[in-house]
């Protein structure tokens, strides 16, 4: 199954060929320059992942994150990072990141960390959905 | 523990060394990035060419613009850097005000960007020299732009200018008023000491809009 990707990074041109060498790899990549727009568009698409830049214009990766995570919980975000030092990455996965990658990243295994958050997000989706439908069920006595 | 001011001076001095050098660090890393994608995305292409699929020429072509493009910005970047550190190598030296600032301009553009804060440096009839040390001059002149970026709205372009005022050489920020900590600004301990260091003054009216930095010699 295709994962549906998120791609938001500020360098235009590293956004262009990266999506480039996603969609040769099967995955549906969208992409948008600005951390503002990536969570307007979260507002009216669902994707199974974000991977965005850390550091970015107007509002930094970890907001961003943050207000993803608020609107969309069962989206997972993998963070690019610029920084030599796992603390950062660390951090991230604090505030509820699925995972970090260090620029410059290995599109293998980004790939990878994409399918993994893939079937992360289908667990919590099929979880959340049973619970659902059980809910519903003894609400009408069952 | 009482911190001298040749104390702070090194703080703010190593201080700014490491801020310029973590920006100079993430932009590298972004242009290495463009040119990993670039590199895998060479190797995709070859890849489809040895199972027979068709590659345009001009996608190629693309390719090795882009590579070209992106070596050349990795290089400036570097220039930019061995120049910066090599501002600490004479303890006093002739420096010519308005390239000096064009410099720090040119080494925080990234973090300016960031912050969506627009510099325009006005062009100077003639230049306006100081003599003085110009790894602490470049420190005060960033602070300075750190400190009108936080204190004036950045809607608009903050305009720098250089000239021979009456009382020294000066540099003079200018922008529209009302940025988040206007009111909040002020000099710190070794922002202080920096003058000091420097001989120079600074007058802060970014409750109006302004600020200037006058140097005490020509």
């Amino acid at each position: 199954m295709t994962e549906k990707v998120l791609l938001v990074d500020d360098e235009e041109e590293f956004l262009e060929i990266m999506a480039e060498r996603m969609r040769a790899r099967d995955i549906d990549v969208t992409t948008t320059t600005s951390a503002q727009e990536a969570i307007k568009m979260i507002d009216n698409n669902m994707y199974d992942a974000v991977v965005m830049d850390f550091m970015m214009p107007e509002i930094n990766g970890l907001e961003a994150l943050k207000t993803i995570r608020e609107k969309n919980p069962e989206t997972q975000i993998i963070l690019l990072t610029g920084y030599a030092t796992i603390d950062k990455g660390v951090e991230a996965i604090k505030a509820g990141a699925y995972d970090f990658i260090e620029k410059p990243a290995d599109l293998d295994e980004l790939s990878e960390k994409i399918k993994q958050a893939h079937h992360k997000k289908t667990v919590i989706v099929d979880k959340r959905d049973k619970e659902m439908v059980l809910n519903m069920l003894r609400k009408f006595g069952f | 523990m009482t911190i001298t001011d040749e104390q702070l001076l090194a703080m703010e001095g190593v201080g700014f060394f490491g801020e310029i050098s973590a920006s100079i660090s993430h932009e590298f890393k972004n242009v290495l990035a463009i040119l990993n994608e670039n590199t895998g995305l060479l190797d995709d292409l070859a890849r489809m060419i040895e199972r027979g699929v068709p590659v345009p020429p001009e996608r190629l072509v693309r390719l090795s613009r882009s590579l070209s493009r992106n070596i050349e910005r990795a290089d400036g970047i570097v220039k930019n850097m061995n120049r910066f550190s090599h501002s600490a190598d004479q303890p006093s030296e002739a420096v010519d005000l308005h390239e000096a600032v064009a410099f720090v301009a040119r080494l925080g553009a990234r973090i300016f960007d960031m912050k969506g804060a627009r510099f325009e440096l006005e062009t100077t009839s003639s230049p306006v020299k100081v003599r003085t040390n110009r790894f602490f001059l470049e420190n005060l002149v960033w602070r300075c732009m750190l400190k009108v970026m936080d204190a004036l709205n950045l809607d608009s372009a903050i305009h720098i200018f250089v000239d021979a005022s009456e009382e020294g050489p000066r540099i003079r920020f200018a922008g529209s008023p009302g940025g988040e900590k206007a009111s909040e600004a002020k000099l710190t301990p070794r922002e202080e000491v920096l003058l000091q260091m420097l001989g120079a003054r600074v007058e802060l009216n970014l409750e109006s809009g302004g600020m200037s930095v006058f140097f005490g010699s020509t």
